[in-house]
């Protein structure tokens, strides 16, 4: 009865210790769906410093085609950063920030899967748009289109990174919250 | 000429070259799905960070369950769709209209 106990708890250890080594591969995309039935993170993902530590910021743009025609120059829906000061115990901006990052990463999830117009009905994509059409919204524009830019500290100057362009989209619809289910 | 601070706010010439930037990949023939690369180092690196952050909400799960759908009412999708007409097109799918 001992040994069968013991070789139960070893083949759980192994099976753990399988999953976890799985989960370090292509950012834990083979493992996804199990990680959503493991409660208490037990499966862990060590990517934060190594091996490329992440130093950039994920920002979204926007232009709105007015009446007239033509369309304007690019803006940025920006939530700002928490001074240093106050960024390690008060930092409602990160969850803004956050928010916008998910929803960025959530589409370049999905995209490889989709058609090519496949993704305008993502729920990630129709929320990134909803976000636009908000902050365009006193503009009254006639269509408005976004982009994804991820900038990083350069030598002298910030570099950024196109990521995502959006295709232009018929403004003055509604505002809604996009239901998963 | 205005100094960037490392996480503020785009400055305007930031986003005139932003403009340049896309014009010419616009140019180039890109189109909305081919702009990004996972080739790409600063993408693979910002997601290793959100994946290391576990999503404060995870979006994809349910879109995979319907990427059959999306992918069949995709293709009739007008150009310049707009936010309301995919949304209603989103609600035929998940009710299974």
């Amino acid at each position: 009865m001992d040994r069968i106990g013991e070789a139960a708890i070893s083949a759980i250890f192994v099976v753990w210790w399988a999953v976890s080594a799985l989960n370090q591969f292509h950012s834990g995309a083979w493992t996804h769906r199990l990680r959503g039935h493991v409660p208490f993170g037990l499966i862990p993902l060590w990517t934060f410093f190594a091996p490329n530590p992440a130093r950039t910021d994920t920002r979204i743009v926007w232009r709105a085609e007015q009446a007239e025609g033509g369309w304007s120059g690019w803006r940025e829906i920006y939530f700002g950063y928490a001074p240093v000061w106050r960024r390690w115990i008060v930092n409602p901006e990160m969850t803004f920030n956050k928010a916008v990052n998910d929803l960025v990463n959530s589409v370049a999830r999905v995209r490889p899967e989709t058609s090519e117009r496949g993704i305008l009905l993502v729920s990630s994509y129709l929320t990134l748009l909803s976000l636009v059409e908000a902050e365009a919204a006193t503009d009254r524009p006639e269509a408005v289109q976004f982009a994804v830019v991820r900038t990083a500290i350069g030598a002298e100057a910030r570099d950024f990174s196109i990521v995502f362009l959006s295709e232009p989209h018929a403004a003055g619809g509604t505002l809604a919250h996009v239901q998963q289910s | 000429m205005e100094k960037a601070a490392p996480s503020g706010k785009l400055t305007a010439l930031e986003l005139v070259s932003i403009d340049f930037a896309i014009t010419a990949l616009q140019a180039a023939g890109h189109k909305i799905n081919d702009v990004a690369k996972d080739d790409n180092p600063r993408q693979q690196q910002a997601e290793a960070w959100m994946d290391a952050h576990h999503p404060l909400a995870e979006l994809t799960d349910r879109d995979r369950e319907i990427i059959g759908q999306i992918k069949q009412l995709a293709g009739q999708l007008s150009s310049r769709v707009s936010l309301k007409g995919l949304l209603e097109a989103r609600e035929k799918i998940v009710r299974g209209g």
